[in-house]
């Protein structure tokens, strides 16, 4: 029923999780895929990560059975049982009767009942106690089937694209849950909430595109199983780039987890992996921060996003105590940092404000534009048109324009974002006081129109956040210097905020804001 | 109907999925708009406007949208909306910042400047012009023995409906459409504002809300609307009438209409479960004899009252209840002038410089006629005339210190107190004393805001709205 490119992959997972691979030598293991994706990895290494993740996020209990049902949910087209020694590691699994259970006795709708019941049943005839049960219709099946047809040439960009669609489209059309229900799926379920359609799709393909280039690895370190994860977005052309992603057990590299200190770890991955930076990361730390992004629900509280800022601030100041970088960048040179004093700049990022900056923004976003509002945000591309005289354009939305969507927030909740890229298209001549005046005709009162460039989002990203350290001074002026421009960054009606950014120079400007960004003190 | 009934006031209390259909399920119950509104009228929609802050500082747009477009079913000649604002900047500006003239052009109304602050500028003001535009704009009239200037839209409007947007307020418990209909005056004849009188009068007797009270329901005799709207939908609550930390938009679902502004404010607050005993401009209301004087004597229409009434979270009362890190407010008694201004004084703290009150570490605040005596360790922030006059002879004011060289005790100045003057002291002024004493170093945020307020045009404004008040 499932597309033998999935089988062969899984049935190879099962048997290299069978054989307890993780006595065995890692580096003789033939490479499988991760289920539903084309991303290629060492088998013993998926196993130790399934033993790590799937407790966290599905369920941390032994046993699962998987039942594939009819669309009309009449029939019970196959029911596979998985005994799990350790939870989430499939190593075994037995094809059970489909008579097991009546549907018409018991209905999956009664899902309670129904899993009690299948649960009953198993252990009497099987003697294995299942702690969750997932469910697929048969057209969740045949969709996946049709991405997993051709995952073998399919672009890391687009087999992600697709996954992230397909999981859409299996959740809304409720083609797939999992009983008892975990925070990941509640998650998916609430999070397509704001959309109508593709938001995880469309979401992952515009990070795709504002992504700069880059070439990292990562170190990401776990008691068990420590791995590294190589990405690179190579620069294809002028608007164009290619994602690479590749992910080795650490025990493929000539290094010594346990007794080196981080400094001389990263340095020798460097220099075997040829990266630009190298970054070390406790993978307990990163799936805390992802078991906080599952808990928001929908409409997700703008207090929740702040809460979690606020914590990914505190991540990124917390250099050499939770993450490590090589090479180490200049920013942290108590000298230089005494020389920028000097000059009246406050540059400690040890003592990034986690705990003030999405205060502040948060604030400053209420004031202005309350607590029930719709915002207007256009996407330009304009490096798609490098021969232009940007400095003399005046309506930068009508040869640039990329996407649109409109936001709508409701008493510091996030209620909906309303993709509207065709019909803004169609009226992007009237720049962006027009498209805000035309749309208010159809919408009410829009309290935010805002155009900002891909390529600015882009540079904000580099030096800000992937780069936010590096000593690179220059690059982050000219980026402030970019927003200042109007047709990179323009906003309709004027608020003061704005106003204020194009009015003050920019060395004034980062005097202003570095105080609040940058704290006096450790607190 | 018969006539005894149509002789009360009526109000609906709506209950509805969206702001608009209760509006037009309201008007529905009262009578149906064509009752209200004639062909060829001239209406005035009064909104309210506070400040260039977003909803619900000022009325729902939506709400306005679907007023508008129910008034032009009976094809009136002409519709305005407009209103003063609360704070001391000009409409323009507001409108630079929400484009509110753009939005009501679509939809068929007008946004008016009644400070006329579209024209003035300085071309206007050197020609002299300034002073006939505000001869032919604004009409004055008498009102216990003081001089008012009105916008003559206002007044020769055919018909005039207030709109109000109700939110939790300091004073008053929250705001009502009589204090929405305040606001068709200039922000000058609002203000209140004591000099030599005798202070321990004024706290004791609280002339401030008696004065206000008073004005207010002035006010409202100037010009009576045909139709009040109390718009409950979203109510902010907690902290108020601004947006506040503390503030939270809660959805009640209700909007009430009807042909009588007291009336229909009774009724709100009786709704919220709130005292009218309590609400002095009610109470003012009812000692002059104006607007019903029983329950009986309002026809309500919809939604029953007692099976309705919910709950708000007010503001606080007390300013020592409003918790802030490193503030602590110690008050004596005082005027509700004194306390309204603290509230928002503390209410900003809290919401927009957070860094700024880690850094300044423990602090003590006094307000109000003689607030006890505390440690002159921490610096000491005196709050208004009545603080400032009644701690002259404090301990704190004195501390001692040991001289250099001998090492004596020696008794000098306290230094280490910022005294704010005014009754009531202006927002503006205390914020700019704060920065000076404490140092911007030490107020990044205050230092950030007050460097906006400057370079934005606020500035500009306040002083172009003041030049305008002054022309004779």
């Amino acid at each position: 029923m499932i597309h033998r490119n999935f089988y062969d992959n899984w049935m190879k997972i099962i048997k290299c999780n069978k054989k307890e691979l993780r006595k065995g030598k890692i580096e003789e293991e033939e490479a499988v895929r991760i289920p539903l994706t084309s991303i290629k990895i060492n088998p013993v290494l998926l196993n130790s990560l399934f033993g790590i993740i799937y407790p966290k996020f599905i369920n941390d209990q032994q046993n699962i059975v998987d039942i594939i049902i009819s669309d009309d949910e009449e029939l019970l087209e196959k029911i596979v049982l998985y005994e799990t020694e350790e939870p989430g590691i499939h190593k075994s699994y037995k094809i059970l009767e489909n008579d097991i259970l009546k549907l018409k006795k018991y209905p999956l709708k009664e899902t309670t009942a129904f899993f009690i019941k299948l649960q009953e049943e198993i252990f009497k005839k099987h003697r294995i106690r299942v702690s969750h049960m997932r469910v697929f219709k048969k057209k969740a099946i045949e969709i996946l089937n049709l991405y997993i047809k051709n995952i073998e040439q399919t672009s890391l960009e687009d087999s992600l694209s697709n996954i992230f669609s397909i999981i859409e489209k299996i959740i809304r059309n409720q083609l797939f849950f999992i009983y008892p229900k975990t925070n990941i799926i509640t998650f998916f379920e609430e999070l397509i909430q704001i959309s109508d359609h593709n938001l995880l799709s469309h979401a992952f393909k515009f990070i795709k595109q504002i992504l700069p280039p880059f070439n990292y690895a990562f170190l990401i370190r776990s008691g068990k199983s420590s791995f590294i994860l190589r990405i690179e977005n190579k620069e294809k052309n002028s608007s164009e780039s290619k994602l690479d992603l590749q992910i080795f057990p650490a025990e493929s590299f000539n290094i010594d987890l346990s007794g080196t200190n981080e400094s001389d770890l990263l340095k020798s991955l460097y220099i075997q992996l040829r990266v630009d930076f190298i970054f070390l990361f406790e993978l307990n730390h990163i799936l805390t921060l992802l078991s906080n992004i599952f808990e928001l629900q929908h409409p997700i509280a703008l207090d929740k996003i702040k809460l979690f800022l606020q914590k990914f601030l505190f991540g990124l100041r917390s250099y050499e105590t939770y993450w490590f970088k090589y090479p180490k960048p200049l920013s942290y040179n108590p000298i230089l940092r005494y020389f920028l004093r000097l000059f009246g700049f406050i540059f400690d990022l040890k003592k990034l404000s986690h705990w003030e900056i999405p205060e502040f923004l948060f604030s400053l976003f209420y004031n202005r534009l309350g607590l029930k509002n719709r915002i207007l945000i256009i996407f330009t591309n304009l490096m798609q048109h490098k021969n232009i005289d940007l400095d003399k354009l005046e309506n930068p939305i009508e040869i640039g324009f990329s996407k649109a969507i409109l936001i709508e927030t409701e008493n510091r909740k996030l209620t909906k974002i309303i993709p509207i890229s065709n019909k803004v298209n169609e009226i992007k001549n009237l720049g962006l006081k027009g498209v805000r005046r035309k749309l208010m005709e159809n919408y009410g009162y829009i309290d935010l129109a805002l155009s900002i460039d891909l390529s600015l989002i882009s540079k904000l990203l580099h030096n800000f956040i992937m780069s936010f350290n590096n000593f690179n001074i220059i690059s982050k002026v000219k980026t402030i210097k970019k927003l200042k421009k109007q047709h990179y960054f323009n906003v309709y009606p004027k608020k003061p905020e704005f106003l204020y950014l194009k009015k003050t120079g920019t060395i004034s400007l980062i005097k202003k804001i570095l105080p609040i960004f940058i704290d006096k003190h450790i607190f | 109907m018969n006539q005894e009934t149509r002789l009360k006031p009526r109000v609906a209390i709506v209950k509805s999925e969206s702001p608009e259909k209760a509006l037009s399920e309201g008007l529905e119950k009262i009578g149906g708009i064509s009752e209200f509104i004639q062909e060829g009228d001239t209406i005035f929609i009064k909104i309210t406007l506070r400040f260039a802050s977003g909803f619900p500082s000022f009325s729902n747009l939506n709400l306005v949208k679907k007023l508008i477009s129910l008034c032009k079913k009976a094809n009136p000649k002409k519709i305005y909306v407009g209103s003063f604002l609360n704070e001391k900047i000009t409409i323009q500006l507001i409108d630079e910042i929400f484009q509110f003239k753009e939005y009501f052009k679509i939809l068929g109304a007008e946004f008016v400047f009644l400070d006329n602050s579209y024209f003035n500028n300085e071309k206007f003001n050197k020609s002299g012009n300034l002073k006939d535009l505000k001869n032919q704009s604004q009409k004055v009239i008498n009102i216990n023995d003081s001089s008012i200037e009105i916008p003559k839209m206002i007044l020769e409007a055919d018909k005039f409906i207030n709109l109000n947007q109700v939110n939790v307020s300091p004073l008053n418990q929250c705001t009502l459409s009589l204090e929405n209909q305040f606001s068709i005056l200039p922000k000058k004849y609002r203000e209140i504002h004591y000099t030599d009188d005798n202070k321990k009068d004024i706290v004791k007797n609280d002339k401030y809300q008696e004065e206000l009270s008073k004005r207010i329901i002035d006010a409202y005799l100037i010009k009576k609307p045909i139709l009040t709207i109390n718009d409950l939908f979203y109510i902010l609550e907690g902290a108020g009438p601004y947006i506040y930390k503390d503030s939270n938009l809660k959805t009640s679902k209700f909007l009430l209409v009807g042909t009588d502004s007291i009336a229909v404010d009774t009724i709100t607050l009786m709704l919220m479960n709130l005292n009218t005993s309590d609400n002095r401009m009610i109470v003012e209301a009812v000692n002059r004899g104006i607007g019903p004087k029983l329950l009986s004597d309002i026809e309500i229409l919809g939604e029953t009252l007692e099976d309705n009434i919910f709950e708000i979270n007010l503001c606080k009362t007390k300013l020592s209840n409003i918790r802030i890190q490193n503030i602590h407010t110690f008050s004596g008694d005082m005027c509700s002038g004194c306390f309204l201004k603290a509230y928002h004084l503390l209410n900003i703290f809290k919401t927009y410089l957070i860094k700024d009150l880690k850094y300044l570490r423990e602090n003590n605040l006094l307000i109000g006629i003689n607030p006890s005596d505390i440690s002159p360790e921490a610096p000491i922030i005196l709050f208004g005339d009545c603080a400032i006059e009644t701690t002259r002879d404090y301990a704190f004011r004195k501390i001692t210190k040991k001289t250099l060289i001998r090492k004596k005790e020696k008794e000098v100045t306290n230094k280490n107190i910022l005294e704010l003057p005014g009754c009531p002291p202006n927002l503006w002024d205390c914020f700019l004393h704060l920065k000076d004493f404490f140092g911007k170093g030490d107020m990044p945020n205050l230092n950030y805001f007050i460097s906006l307020y400057k370079k934005t045009g606020f500035l500009n404004s306040k002083e172009e709205l003041k030049n305008w008040e002054e022309i004779e």
